[in-house]
């Protein structure tokens, strides 16, 4: 297919420059509602099956397996482990994975003082004061390497 | 071709903002719809998911996002678009991979979570326009559909009041409704009253954004026969998109849409659609909408859909139902789910189980069709009993 | 569906909204775009910063084509040669706007209308809006011409054309 004659010379093909600024507000959901409160109460909760038995984190309204409401809201101990890691700014983000918990937390590890990190320590969630906490992740200061691993 | 079944059906509340994700919204539909049908997500082959413009989530991968909420995961799974017309072709999309043989149980889905959007979910529509001939005017989507509605006024002669008379038939409609945002009992003078938004179209002429999802399960006629003894057949499905050179074309008459139908009547044998079509859940976002489908599908001839209105034809318990379910005027209007809400209606019309909404003679066949993007999408279902 | 007494899902009414009784995200993105206008639309640009409006003709079908494609969508076939068009039409059909795109109101408002171009094949138009006249006064059918932006302002926009006004007998 040919050029319309007349715009071979390109110097004559425009562009037009503009804009779409978007903003919005999101709602956490029926299950990220409850996890922000767990949160809140310096809890992380996860969902539980009952008909397969897992647990997940974050939790889930629904379980993803079996496509069944979710039975339960479980506590999760905030003890975990580092299941891989990257260092950017100074600062070391990891994917945290917990035992017997689908899923896991993308969260800040505090590096240890002596030694490096690892994938496979063991860390341990640091919650800020109460009167700190706003119902969100940032609830979670940091994670923080358990002495003796 | 295979026989194509609908043996399910759920939806959501509609509602202007829902604390449920996308996701969440989703999942409760589909589930409702698989409890119906007495089904396990293990076995659904196959899974098909609508979804307006990403720009409202703004999530621009909207299908994935919504993936396992639609129990999609690991799965043959497909989200199809033809902006507003996609609700009624999402089962279309479904319809194929039955009748081809494909897939025997299929789940389909339609979501809409509009809130998030500020100041005002009516702003994603910007997007849709033209960036250099259009958007530069200021356009928004009223624009067009009020322009719409002004050449259909002009060219039969329609007035602001029988436009109206849809406006107060499906909001008294949707007050039957469980899931209705907007149900209400209000007369022709509220509508004319009601604020100005794009004259000729005021506040009470518009369908209202929503929050929403709506599912159904499509399956081949063995696995119809076993799990139902109440199956409802899709026998002719129909889809059409015309110029997005819209100022170009005929605004008074949706040229496309009686293409759409068209296709569908002939698939379901039907030459006298006013005749053999029992009920109709036309797409309404707006009430003279309602007007213009009745006639692009040939349920009234050109222009003569107001007085039908007028008559008393479209209501619940006259010769043509008309949006017995209250339509987008009144239980609401999110996007790809508002279609599949007409889908699931017919549904549980001919089922018998439409509740308060049951339309009062006896029905055997129905049509579902939505329309959009920029007035340019038809799209059709027929299904029977 | 009547067996179930309500249906799922959790309503947040406008005061939970405001007040973010539940957990709440705000984020907002700002997209940038230069949108490449293409061959034909930068030669209609390109001529309405010159005062004048082009379209395109098809010489299978012989339409004529406003707003200007380089193909015809109809015989999808290249278009054919430019045809400058009058900057007169008549109104197809019109609306007064009372909002923005964001739904927030107008302070003034705004007469919107698709304008079919005189010269070009029957139905051919485009929107624009119009100015010098009472929403009361607009019919349509009614004759138009373009009031132009003076020619140092023109920057080869469809904003070029400031507004369409009833043509005087
Ligand atoms: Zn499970
Ligand atoms: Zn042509």
């Amino acid at each position: 297919m040919s050029l319309p004659d007349g715009l071979r010379n390109t110097s004559q093909a425009k562009n037009w420059v503009d804009s779409l600024p978007l903003s919005y507000k999101y709602s956490a959901g029926v299950s990220g509602q409850r996890f922000a409160e767990g949160l809140k109460q310096g809890k992380i909760l996860g969902s539980k099956c009952s008909k397969c038995g897992e647990t997940f984190l974050p939790p889930s309204l629904y379980c993803p397996n079996c496509f069944v409401y979710s039975s339960e809201y479980v506590e999760i101990p905030p003890y975990g482990e580092i299941y891989s890691f990257a260092e950017a700014d100074g600062k070391a983000i990891a994917l945290i994975r917990f035992q017997g918990v689908t899923g896991g937390l993308i969260h800040v590890v505090k590096r240890p003082s002596a030694g490096k990190l690892k994938i496979g320590l063991r860390v341990s969630a640091v919650f800020r004061p109460a009167e700190q906490r706003k119902g969100d992740l940032t609830d979670i200061e940091f994670f923080e390497i358990r002495p003796h691993t | 071709m295979r026989r194509v079944a609908v043996v399910g059906a759920g939806m959501t509340l509609f509602r202007h903002r829902m604390l449920e994700t996308g996701k969440e919204m989703a999942f409760e539909a589909s589930r409702m719809a698989l409890d119906q049908a007495g089904l396990d997500i293990k076995d659904v082959d196959s899974v098909v998911l609508g979804s307006a413009p990403d720009a409202f989530d703004g999530v621009h991968m909207k299908g994935e996002y919504l993936l396992d909420g639609a129990g999609g995961t690991r799965k043959p799974y497909t989200r199809v678009f033809v902006g507003g017309g996609t609700g009624v072709f999402v089962p279309i999309a479904a319809w194929w991979q039955v009748a081809s043989g494909v897939a025997d149980i299929v789940l389909v889905v339609g979501e809409e979570k509009m809130s998030p959007l500020l100041p005002h979910p009516q702003y994603a529509f910007w997007s849709i326009f033209d960036p250099i001939l259009e958007r530069p005017l200021g356009v928004t989507l009223l624009w067009i559909f009020s322009l719409e509605m002004r050449r259909y006024m002009h060219v039969y002669n329609v007035s602001e009041e029988d436009i109206a008379l849809v406006a107060v038939k499906n909001k008294r409609n949707a007050l039957d409704h469980p899931a209705a945002q907007l149900a209400a009992n209000i007369t022709v003078d509220d509508v004319l009253k009601s604020e100005p938004i794009c004259w000729p179209v005021k506040r009470l002429d518009v369908s209202p954004t929503s929050d929403g999802a709506a599912a159904v399960v499509l399956a081949s006629e063995d696995v119809a026969r076993r799990i139902t003894d109440d199956p409802v057949w899709i026998t002719g499905v129909g889809w059409n998109v015309d110029s997005t050179y819209w100022t170009n074309r005929d605004l008074c008459y949706p040229e496309y849409l009686e293409k759409a139908a068209n296709m569908a009547y002939r698939m379901a044998h039907i030459s006298d659609p006013k005749k053999e079509i029992d009920f109709a859940e036309v797409y309404d976002p707006f009430d003279y909408k309602e007007l213009h489908h009745m006639e692009g599908l040939q349920l009234a001839r050109r222009g003569e859909a107001p007085k039908l209105t007028r008559e008393g034809v479209t209501q619940r318990d006259g010769d043509l139902p008309i949006n017995p379910s209250g339509g987008l005027l009144g239980v609401g209007n999110p996007i790809a789910a508002a279609g599949m809400m007409k889908i699931a209606e017919v549904f549980w019309q001919l089922r018998g189980e439409a509740g308060k909404r049951q339309v009062k003679k006896p029905v055997r066949r129905g049509l579902a069709q939505a329309w959009g993007d920029l007035m340019q999408v038809g799209t059709v279902v027929i299904m029977e009993r | 569906m009547e067996s179930k007494k309500t249906l799922p899902g959790t309503p947040i009414t406008g005061a939970e909204w405001e007040n973010e009784v539940y957990s709440f995200r705000k984020h907002s993105v700002q997209l940038r775009y230069a949108w490449d206008a293409g061959s034909a639309v930068s030669g209609f640009l390109e001529g309405l910063k010159e005062g004048r409006i082009l379209g395109r003709r098809c010489n299978r079908c012989m339409r004529v084509l406003v707003p200007p494609r380089a193909f015809c969508e109809r015989c999808f076939r290249s278009t054919d040669e430019w045809v400058e068009v009058k900057d007169t039409g008549k109104i197809n059909t019109y609306s007064v706007s009372y909002v923005n795109n964001d739904a927030s109101r107008r302070d003034k408002p705004l007469i919107v209308a698709v304008i079919e171009i005189d010269g070009a094949s029957p139905g051919m138009g485009f929107l624009h809006v119009l100015g010098e006249v009472e929403p009361s006064k607009v019919h349509v059918d009614m004759k138009v011409k373009a009031v132009w932006k003076p020619r140092d302002e023109r920057v080869g926009a469809i904003t070029d054309i400031k507004y369409f006004k009833p043509l005087e007998v």
